[in-house]
């Protein structure tokens, strides 16, 4: 059931503005699309591969990941999001699914339908290069990602995810990479490293035993982010507008 | 199928430097290392570092004692 109401969407006109320059009626559409809230649990599916979707999730509150799955278990996660982040803006123009979408923490998300927002991108131009821009960035995450998890040896792959991390959660206006708390689980740097447990948990242990992160086994907080940037070789040029 | 271990030491700083050699019919087949405190609940079983069985996917969790890790290569490994 769709309502107007209040529109949640200030992170994402944020992130939009930081993509092209929107003006008051850019605002005022993104602002009245019509939405459902829904809140989920930490590891809770938001999107299922294979499944035909509608609508188009903006995450208002928590971390979200994509992610693939074997058949025989084994999960590749192909990036992070955040508060302000379309999830799935491909479900405009392509609505099956192909990847699973999951709730990183306990998360907020509002649905769109995605009739409106493809309506929005042919009336506003504007919002359609941002919309345009912020998937070709996502492409290029997923480039370095790919680069990452099979070029990098596990210490410096460990930092870069946690770098990056760090840094779109500033751009997501969630305060500097330098003392931030990251909700990440072992299993979950796993996931988005290649590396099973065992390795992930000794590369933590390396960064911590140097004074770059501390680890309470719960969530990972960054002591030293610009050791934490050097050990990963961090240009954050691929970021391009979504880096702080 | 009989498997014969053989202990070692690695050369590394992360303290899980206890290991063996896994043997199948004479054969190398893995390098195991006996995870130390750093890992928690995980401390004191056993880790397959390197499989060299194309055969047999990389087994992602330790195993509790080598009984275990003979019975998982028996019931996952093809004859070779």
């Amino acid at each position: 059931m769709f309502g107007k109401g209040k529109a949640p969407f200030e992170a994402l006109v944020r992130k939009l503005e930081r993509l092209a320059e929107l003006n008051d009626e850019d605002r005022q559409a993104l602002t009245s699309l019509p939405f459902t809230i829904e809140t989920i649990g930490e590891d809770g599916l938001l999107i299922r591969a294979g499944e035909e979707k509608h609508h188009c999730g903006v995450l208002l509150e928590g971390y979200a990941c994509r992610s693939k799955s074997l058949g025989s278990g084994g999960r590749q996660i192909f990036s992070f999001h955040f508060p302000g982040d379309i999830l799935d803006v491909e479900h405009i123009l392509l609505p099956q699914a192909d990847h699973d979408i999951e709730a990183a923490t306990d998360v907020s998300v509002a649905w769109v339908p995605s009739a409106d927002l493809r309506k929005l991108t042919q009336e506003r131009p504007a919002v359609a290069d941002a919309l345009w821009r912020d998937c070709l960035i996502d492409a290029s995450v997923f480039r370095e990602w790919v680069l990452n998890v099979g070029k990098r040896d596990p210490r410096s792959r460990v930092s870069h995810m946690l770098c990056e991390f760090a840094t779109r959660r500033e751009a997501a206006g969630l305060g500097k990479p330098q003392g931030a708390e990251l909700p990440i689980s072992h299993q979950q740097i796993s996931d988005a490293t290649g590396l099973t447990p065992v390795q992930v948990n000794r590369m933590l242990h390396l960064l911590v035993a140097a004074g770059i992160i501390a680890d309470d086994g719960q969530r990972l907080k960054i002591m030293n982010s610009d050791a934490l940037r050097e050990i990963a070789a961090f240009d954050p040029a691929y970021l391009h507008a979504l880096a702080a | 199928m009989s498997i014969s271990f053989q202990a070692v030491r690695l050369d590394t700083s992360l303290g899980d430097d206890e290991a063996v050699l896994a043997f199948r019919c004479g054969r190398l087949l893995a390098v195991l290392s006996r995870l130390g405190p750093i890992h928690g609940d995980s401390a004191g079983k056993w880790y397959v570092e390197i499989l060299f069985s194309q055969a047999i996917n990389h087994p992602r969790t330790p195993f509790s004692s080598l009984d275990e890790l003979e019975e998982w290569i028996a019931d996952n490994a093809e004859q070779q």
